[in-house]
């Protein structure tokens, strides 16, 4: 059973040969640079690049040997490394906080919500990678600072909200009416010939590998308003400007759908999951109540993933840290067939809770091992027997996707990776389980 | 209208997260020559402990505590002008930061504003604080609690570092050292030597209050 058919059966919700197993198939369930080069030290391996795709995050690429290595079923589209096709991205060498060697884009373009697009080449690119002078680094348009990084950080944050200010219907209408520019645009809209790249990196990866292929497009909500107005004031505006934010949604929606016009069909002949990004959980719960989640989030992600299941035979995927027990009917009702990454150790979302009253509806793409404590805290024995716990929760009946929760951090210790694919593999047989 | 009535109205304001109706009714009260203290312990506080309530049993969200917290802060405008300079009697000096590494703020944020609705006075150090300036904030300004937040899971060894600090410097046995974040559990405020690890903001203001009754 090749690794897209065993991906494929486990969506739909039937037992392939063992669990398929995921990492860096998505922006969430790789690995940090410095937890990716710590590994690579461990198993002795000083051949190959830490290419770090995802700049917020400081995510490396998984390359060949380690997808190898590891048995991964799973790629994202976006790669650049084999067994990716030709790229035309430039990339640079840089240092990451610990010392450790990578390289990253030689140019950016807009910034999303905490990720920057990497640009097709240096040239063409309007946000640079500058040190903030005192050990730190800036992502810079010009002199306008839009993520940081301070000396100690690990990762980058918004420093600029484009909407910090708004209060009129007409500024929202504003922002929408410049962002239309692909060069410009947040996130940047498909052009039709970044849709034939997309459609010819897709297709190589569909033809030349059997691996199961993940495609990432922008859909947020809740992470895109906080991106927007900044936290506080979306938060507040939830409220106290709910007519705003409803219209903020409705430009939102026609922006996402304006882009998925062009980039679904380039994609959907070749890859297998449709994923997009939302953040709607804390540690305790929603972070929003149900009610006003089922009034000014689901309409709309029910009619952007309602979009693509109609256009297309893709799986839906949705990103959402935390707890969000209390939205899955939502989540499910919406079209969405998986969610990620399973914040297992969050309230009310138990592995044997999740399965035994959401299973038959949802995949569980994550939660493959507790991320929060375990995997960067405890001994490798401890690791393990934390995956064979969640795997004998998750698994029966298919609908099961190894990943850690989320990116293996920079504390991980290496043996602890190792540890959780051993452990993904040992337990992950299907004839052979308990 | 008694002034039981007046406080009352105002504490039910906050509750319905309303702004504009809390501030006028701050004025009617100061109108009426309600102590603006008075306003502020019987009314607003009040007002804030119910909505700490209700965040605990999960009614209120993230966005109801925001809101509230613009009540709270709007309708201090109205009053800030006829509050006297010793009208407060804090209840003791609370040093809060975001540790290094992590520039979130937010958790830290709302706990600042929960802590001076309760009355105490807050040093608030911001994010991405490291050991030297936590010990620099608490010595400065002889402060018996300090509050330390993180979001990252990879930024929770930095409280370690703080209490260690404190150990190094004698301050050890003069502060108490609460933490708190997602990542936080009462484990590991035991490993490393906090007093304790609080589950979410109201409970951690909770636990000063117990410890600063006032």
């Amino acid at each position: 059973m090749n690794s897209r058919e065993r991906v494929r059966l486990s969506l739909s919700h039937k037992e392939p040969d063992r669990v398929p197993i995921d990492w860096g198939g998505m922006a969430s369930s790789g690995a940090m640079g410095i937890a990716y080069n710590q590994l690579k030290k461990h198993l002795r391996i000083n051949r190959g690049e830490t290419r770090i795709f995802d700049i917020a995050q400081q995510v490396a690429e998984i390359d060949s040997e380690m997808l190898q290595i590891f048995g991964v079923d799973c790629v994202d589209v976006g790669r650049t490394l084999p067994p990716a096709g030709p790229s035309d991205l430039e990339w640079e060498p840089w240092t990451l906080p610990d010392g450790s060697p990578a390289e990253v884009p030689a140019a950016f373009n807009a910034l999303s919500a905490q990720i920057a697009f990497p640009a097709s080449n240096k040239a063409g690119g309007k946000v640079a990678l500058v040190s903030d002078g005192h050990g730190g680094w800036v992502l810079k348009e010009k002199e306008l600072v839009r993520a940081i990084m301070p000396k100690g950080s690990l990762y980058f944050d918004d420093a600029y909200h484009p909407l910090k200010n708004v209060e009129t219907r007409k500024e929202v209408d504003d922002f929408f009416a410049g962002s239309y520019d692909p060069s410009i645009g947040w996130p940047p809209l498909v052009s039709k010939s970044d849709a034939e790249s997309l459609r010819i990196k897709a297709k190589y990866l569909h033809d030349n590998t059997e691996y199961a292929i993940l495609a990432g497009f922008k859909g947020s909500f809740l992470e895109a308003g906080e991106y927007l107005m900044g936290f506080d004031k979306y938060f507040s505006y939830l409220l106290r400007r709910r007519d705003l934010v409803t219209y903020l949604n409705e430009k939102l929606i026609e922006y996402y759908k304006t882009n998925l016009k062009t980039w679904l069909p380039a994609v959907k002949d070749y890859v297998q999951v449709s994923v997009s990004y939302d953040d709607y959980g804390g540690q305790e719960g929603p972070l929003v109540s149900p009610k006003l989640f089922h009034e000014l989030i689901y309409p709309y992600q029910k009619e952007l993933f309602q979009y693509v299941k109609h256009n297309s035979g893709l799986f839906t995927f949705l990103h959402s840290c935390g707890s969000i027990y209390r939205l899955v009917p939502d989540i499910i009702e919406a079209g969405i067939d998986i969610i990620n990454p399973v914040q297992i150790s969050a309230e009310d979302m138990a592995p044997k809770k999740l399965k035994s009253e959401f299973g038959d509806d949802i995949t569980f793409w994550g939660g493959g091992v507790d991320t929060q404590t375990v995997l960067g805290l405890g001994t490798p024995e401890e690791v393990k027997q934390n995956v064979r716990q969640n795997i004998e929760a998750f698994a029966p009946g298919g609908g099961f996707v190894f990943a850690a929760v989320h990116n293996v951090q920079a504390n991980v210790p290496p043996e602890n990776v190792v540890a959780a694919f051993q452990a993904a593999h040992e337990y992950g047989a299907y004839q052979t389980r308990a | 209208m008694s002034s039981e009535s007046f406080t009352a109205e105002i504490a039910r304001r906050v509750v319905e997260l309303d702004v504009e109706g809390c501030k006028k009714a701050c004025e009617r009260a100061l109108e009426m020559g309600l102590p603006p203290m008075k306003i502020v312990s019987d009314g607003l506080a009040k007002g804030m402990q119910a909505v700490g309530e209700k965040y605990v049993s999960r009614e209120f969200f993230l966005p109801e505590l925001i809101v509230a917290g613009d009540v709270f802060k709007e309708s201090m405008e109205v009053l800030k002008p006829r509050l006297a300079a010793g009208d407060a009697s804090p209840r003791g000096k609370v040093v809060l930061g975001t540790v290094k590494g992590d520039v979130h703020d937010l958790g830290k944020n709302l706990v600042a504003m929960l802590l001076t609705v309760a009355g105490f006075q807050v040093i608030d150090l911001g994010a991405n604080v490291d050991s030297t300036a936590f010990v620099k904030g608490i010595q400065e300004n002889e402060a018996k609690i300090v509050g330390m937040s993180t979001l990252l899971s990879t930024c929770m060894i930095q409280m370690e570092a703080v209490v260690k600090e404190l150990e190094k410097s004698g301050l050890r046995k003069e502060v108490r050292v609460i933490i708190g974040g997602p990542p936080i559990t009462s484990e590991f405020a035991q490993k490393i030597g906090a007093d304790y690890g609080a589950l979410d903001a109201i409970d951690g203001v909770n636990k000063c209050k117990m410890w600063l009754p006032g």
